[in-house]
């Protein structure tokens, strides 16, 4: 049992409230990814599941058990940190070793927890390590590896133990681009083979997209929403969420609601825009919205109702950013590079799928639709 | 003139005034030293008579330089192992995130702005046999042969303690925090955590540490010259307090001597030390 659970976790650091009443259950098994800009909150959530923060109100539970009390080298837990945190003056083995000397281990099926022999644990630092590559690096100091080869071995070192979760503080972010892409799809491998729970905390939403089963995102301290990922690409459920996730991100646009014959639509700088029917309650007419459209959903069509002027374009290869203004406000449409050329200071129609038009309260910043 | 030779002539150039102050300083001083052992004065210092090497071999065999090395070393072996540990403990002890630490912090290292004078005067004081706080504790009793010098010693611990606290207090300072974390969450308890991670990644600070100390310790003087004029009978005559003390012309191709001597001792043992712990010194990345 691994399911790691908040249930109305505050945390506070003198007048300063870091994680605010948090109600998160993590599965047991799930890659659970904590998303959110830095100072969201999501470090310190996941410095309180290992025991390095305390819980100021709410109740903390790993399994069964409420850790709340439970000190952090008693709670099975393991963490890759963002440094690596190696130890400097030891050698691979040895670091991968650590968690091994101190604690006991439940060797037998029913036996009672033990210490386990040095035979048995070179076994595992070995079998560590060549899960990892790191079989030829073992002799090394960390000092002498570059930084993926750090990184692997701070996995190694979590793996070793047999936690009942692993803790990852953004354990990419030190790596370059090209191996972090190579690093994401290991990760999710390991967690595929290893089949224990992951909680996963990064401010990249592509780290998020491409790894979690579920994304938690959180923001000033507060959880926005928590889904899998494309749920919540799809689905944002406040305008927090629906900039933060996307990139480039959502186009959002202030308007006002008015009813057509057809139903519901929203009017911005003299435009009308059909939108799909609002399911809760409708809006009544002349409701200000915060219009929302995905750059990928915004397609050029003569018969398009929203007309916009090209100011610049962005050639990505593959496909193009076009940055128009509408109505005073600057949107991003993404146009593969198949499509017709535009030029600055054109003037393009703009249409999208009803059923892809997000309205968000100005207000509350809550979704409408 | 090639950019290479240029390079080098202007690296030799920027070398002048350090070499310079090496030079007239440090380097010319030794070698007239050096000299002075080869002569001998006469009583009024007016003449001086070749002697050669045989002043050096007679002085550094004979017994006032090796009860001066042997008191030296006592000293050593006093001042500088309680000295570092009893630093490393306060330095852990005020290594931590609360409120006011600054203040403790300040009077741990107080001791750094007291000079080698009124560390001893303090010591003078409160090992007084009359109206000393100290007065009973016969073990550091300035008046007995066999424990004056562990009395001398107390007020060096005391007045180095400042400069040990704040130096380790820096290394602890530098052990970054989440090598600290990984280690608790490995299920290592503080102690534990204190000899695994935290010793040995503060080694080279302690091994500057244990350099600059038995260099102190050596050369100590002046706390010998004010708690017990080097007495009683002698005990606490350190080999600078014995060279200082040969300044009549008569002696003091004598007291050159010595002054070689402990130069060459200080050299083989820094050396030694470096030799020694720099195997089991970790330097980081």
């Amino acid at each position: 049992m691994s399911e790691v659970a908040f249930e109305g976790v505050t945390k506070r650091f003198g007048e300063v409230t870091a994680v605010d009443r948090l109600s998160l259950a993590v599965r047991d098994g799930e890659f659970m990814v904590l998303l959110g800009p830095s100072g969201c909150g999501k470090t310190t959530a996941l410095r309180m599941i290992a025991g390095l923060e305390t819980v100021t109100e709410g109740e903390l539970r790993i399994g069964d058990r409420v850790v709340n009390d439970v000190e952090a080298k008693d709670r099975d837990i393991a963490m890759v940190f963002q440094s690596y945190a190696l130890y400097p003056h030891m050698t691979v083995a040895k670091n991968i070793e650590s968690p091994l000397m101190a604690r006991k281990f439940a060797v037998e099926a029913h036996g009672a927890p033990r210490k386990l022999t040095g035979e048995e644990r070179t076994e595992r630092v070995e079998q560590a390590a060549e899960s990892l590559g790191l079989t030829d690096l073992l002799g090394r100091k960390p000092a002498a590896l570059s930084g993926g080869q750090r990184q692997r071995v701070a996995l190694a070192r979590a793996m070793v133990a047999r936690p009942a979760a692993f803790l990852m503080d953004e354990p990419l972010s030190n790596l370059d681009a090209k191996l972090r892409a190579q690093t994401r799809i290991e990760l999710v491998e390991l967690h595929r083979r290893l089949t224990t729970t992951f909680v996963y905390v990064t401010h990249d939403q592509v780290e998020a997209m491409t790894m979690a089963d579920r994304i938690a995102v959180m923001s000033e301290g507060r959880l926005q929403q928590v889904g899998p990922p494309q749920a919540v690409y799809d689905r944002p459920h406040n305008l927090f969420v629906a900039r933060f996730i996307g990139s480039p991100p959502m186009n959002t646009v202030p308007g006002t609601v008015v009813r057509t014959d057809g139903g519901t639509g929203v009017q911005l700088g003299g435009q009308t825009i059909d939108v799909e029917p609002v399911t809760a309650e409708p809006l009544a007419d002349a409701t200000s919205v915060i219009i929302g459209v995905r750059p990928e959903h915004l397609v050029v069509d003569p018969d398009g109702q929203a007309k916009a002027e090209v100011r610049a374009v962005e050639w990505l290869g593959h496909e193009r950013l076009v940055i128009c203004d509408l109505a005073g406000h600057q949107i991003t449409v993404r146009q593969s590079s198949g499509d017709e050329p535009v030029a600055p200071g054109e003037v393009l129609s703009l249409t999208a799928d009803p059923g892809q038009i997000h309205l968000f309260d100005p207000d509350t910043t809550e979704r409408l639709n | 003139m090639s950019r290479r030779l240029k390079d080098s002539l202007t690296g030799y150039a920027l070398l002048v005034p350090s070499a310079v102050i090496f030079v007239w300083f440090f380097f010319y001083p030794l070698y007239r030293l050096f000299v002075m052992g080869l002569y001998q004065q006469n009583r009024t210092g007016t003449a001086e008579r070749w002697v050669g090497f045989s002043q050096y071999s007679d002085v550094l065999t004979g017994h006032q330089f090796t009860e001066g090395v042997r008191i030296t070393f006592t000293y050593v072996l006093y001042t500088v192992p309680i000295g570092l540990v009893l630093g490393v403990l306060l330095a852990v002890a005020a290594d931590r995130r609360l409120k006011g630490i600054k203040i403790f912090q300040a009077i741990f290292s107080s001791t750094i702005a007291s000079s080698v004078a009124v560390a001893s005067v303090i010591f003078f004081v409160l090992l007084n046999p009359q109206i000393g706080y100290f007065s009973q504790i016969q073990f550091f009793s300035l008046s007995h042969t066999d424990s004056a010098l562990r009395g001398v010693a107390l007020s060096s611990i005391w007045q180095n303690l400042g400069l040990t606290f704040v130096i380790v207090l820096a290394g602890l300072q530098a052990v970054p925090d989440e090598v600290q974390e990984a280690a608790t969450l490995d299920g290592y308890g503080p102690v534990r955590r204190f000899f695994k991670v935290t010793l040995p990644l503060i080694s080279p600070t302690l091994m500057f540490l244990a350099v600059v100390l038995v260099i102190f310790a050596l050369q100590a003087f002046a706390q010998a010259d004010i708690l017990t004029l080097g007495g009683p009978l002698g005990s606490t005559e350190t080999l600078v307090f014995k060279i200082f003390n040969s300044q009549q012309p008569l002696d003091q191709g004598t007291g050159a001597v010595m002054a070689i001597g402990l130069f060459g001792i200080t050299l083989v043992v820094s050396l030694a030390q470096f030799l020694i712990l720099d195997r089991r010194v970790h330097y980081g990345n």
